[in-house]
């Protein structure tokens, strides 16, 4: 299956790299389909809550071209909900920042498809992430070290919403708040459901948008499976003086309808995916 | 003498502090890389720090776990990250951080462990250290230090900066009669005798030679091994102890992790000598609240060497 970006001779990205995020939706949802294996617990249905998300940050946000050549004073993009490494994965390929054969290993035992990430294996990784609740504090130091270099890089940072439950998510967040880290973008995507049920049931979190403010926090609310709204909210957010979170409501196992919004699919894959997915 | 004070307030001295403060004034007037982090809690020896770069010198608040996870940031844009937090709560709060955030990934971040061991035993238990070799050893990329007074704490800080990964350096304070003047390495031969070997490591290495002295004065030779490098070990120095007769690992550190466990993971001539292992009472009596069952004292120490000397497996030559 080709990307929908095609690399030059060397495997680099071109001088002037357009993505229509949309279509890097498709071509990462498609992909993450694919790659969704039996035998390998791959948190289908977190990945594809998150794709568009990571399709407005890659397609549209980032500097896709420093990423790959792994510039020090690059964007970075840190998945925090380690566990939706599939959808990473897919979309790195698919905006050819790295090649679909560096990820031929995904599953148990892979050097560069971990089944959740290590960083230092594949351009774009940025973080090692499995453990939940790293992601703000890890991307506040990476915002830190970009202001600290002057690099007026970017730093973005997705979280799960269950993962919001981890105290250190707001202890690093009252620090960033504190540090005005305005180049710090946290995107929380807002599927509803954690392992065990829904996220109201268990600890909920609203009300979310009064939280984050009461923490010092630039709050914007966006579709989450908008690609369009959510890359207007990154890119008008962009010169505020304050840190940034995105509340993106999404719908956990986007795509297979058999799986949307329902609670079970946790960690289970499909024995065969029910309709063919969602375009 | 305690020599580190963890609390405003508090001023009882800080010559071991003296060489961290040496360091990382130094490190910060050469390397513009070097950031230096702390969780609200800087001893007075270490206030300095604060006035040279405002910008570099990071108070987090009482944050360890953010501590962790920021200085893992930090090193992934190209600085050089040095954290100082104290010995009871830095391993132990932020121990998912230092794992998922710098050590899989092998980061250059250098922790400090300040007030380790019994330092702040007067404040109870809470307050006490044992197990943050151990803890910070569980990761196997990380480099182990054990200062055991304020130039081998310099010495060895110079070491840790220098190396590409993460290391861990435990500073405890100074004992009264501290050896400050053996050449660096990462193990010393302090005492020579060959009737039995203290191995130790910390700043209870000075009650240790100490003790040798007491027990020369009675015809018992007893040399003193001192190691600051716990991983990677130095092996050469510990063998020939080894081999030589009858050792004493002297530790303040539960036996899990510490000096005595990487030895013994380390030499295999370990598991055929006969080994004593001393290490602060509070370990096998958890539920006492002395501070000096959080330490060992040179008294101690000659007492176990005598026990070991007495040992069933042991024949004096």
């Amino acid at each position: 299956m080709a990307p929908i970006v095609r690399s030059g001779a060397q495997g680099a990205l071109s001088d002037t790299v357009t993505l229509d995020p949309d279509d890097l939706a498709r071509a990462v949802r498609k992909r993450v389909l694919t790659m969704t294996r039996h035998d390998v617990p791959s948190h289908l249905v977190s990945a594809l809550s998150t794709i568009e998300i990571l399709a407005a940050v890659y397609g549209a946000f980032v500097d896709l071209k420093s990423i790959q050549r792994r510039s020090p004073d690059r964007d970075r993009v840190v998945l925090s909900k380690g566990h939706a490494a599939l959808a990473l994965y897919a979309t790195l390929v698919e905006c050819g920042v790295t090649s679909s054969d560096s990820i031929s290993d995904y599953g148990p035992g892979a050097r560069n498809a971990t089944v959740h990430p290590l960083c230092g294996r594949l351009a774009g990784v940025e973080a090692t992430s499995g453990s939940l609740g790293h992601g703000v504090a890890l991307g506040a130091g990476m915002a830190l070290g970009a202001r600290l270099r002057s690099f007026g890089s970017r730093t973005i940072v997705i979280l799960g919403d269950g993962e919001l439950q981890e105290g250190s998510i707001w202890e690093a967040a009252l620090l960033a708040a504190h540090r005005a880290l305005s180049q710090l973008f946290v995107i929380v995507d807002l599927n509803g459901l954690q392992q065990t049920g829904a996220v109201q049931d268990i600890a909920g979190l609203e009300p979310l948008a009064d939280k984050w403010k009461a923490f010092g926090w630039h709050v914007e609310q966006v579709d989450g499976h908008d690609t369009s709204a959510l890359a207007g909210a990154l890119r008008r957010s962009d010169p505020t003086p304050k840190p940034v979170v995105l509340l993106a409501r999404t719908v956990k196992g986007r795509g297979v309808p058999s799986m949307e919004g329902k609670d079970g699919w946790h960690f289970r894959v499909p024995g065969v995916l029910e309709g063919s997915a969602r375009a | 003498m305690v020599g580190i004070s963890a609390c405003q307030g508090c001023s009882r001295g800080a010559p071991v502090l003296d060489g961290v403060l040496e360091v990382l004034e130094c490190e910060l007037a050469q390397r513009p890389e070097t950031v230096v982090l702390y969780a609200d809690a800087l001893p007075e020896g270490l206030r300095p720090l604060i006035s040279i770069d405002a910008e570099r010198v990071i108070n987090v608040g009482i944050a360890e776990t953010t501590l962790a996870s920021l200085a893992g940031g930090l090193a992934s844009t190209g600085l050089r990250p040095v954290v100082l937090g104290l010995a009871p709560f830095l391993a132990s709060r932020a121990y998912s951080q230092i794992r998922q955030d710098v050590a899989l990934g092998c980061l250059g971040v250098t922790f400090i462990g300040l007030a380790g061991g019994a330092t702040l035993a007067d404040m109870g238990p809470t307050h006490c250290t044992l197990d943050d070799v151990g803890l910070m050893g569980l990761q196997p990329s990380v480099e182990l230090a054990v200062a055991r007074d304020s130039s081998s704490a310099a010495a060895l800080l110079r070491h840790l900066l220098a190396i590409e990964g993460t290391g861990y350096l435990r500073v405890e304070a100074s004992r009264a009669g501290a050896h400050q003047d053996a050449p660096f390495g990462g193990t010393q031969r302090l005492r020579d005798g060959d009737d039995a070997t203290v191995i130790v490591t910390g700043a209870v290495t000075s009650d240790a030679v100490h003790a040798a002295d007491e027990l020369g004065a009675v015809g018992i030779k007893t040399g003193v091994v001192s190691v600051l490098k716990l991983r990677p070990l130095d092996p050469e120095p510990l063998q020939t102890a080894l081999s030589a007769g009858p050792v004493l690992i002297v530790e303040e550190h539960v036996a899990h992790g510490g000096l005595a466990a990487l030895i013994r993971g380390a030499l295999p001539e370990a598991s055929g000598a006969v080994i004593g292992h001393l290490t602060p009472s509070a370990y096998s009596s958890p539920t006492s609240f002395s501070p000096n069952d959080f330490r060992v004292d040179a008294d101690t120490i000659r007492r176990g060497v005598l026990d070991l000397l007495a040992h069933p497996n042991h024949t004096r030559p």
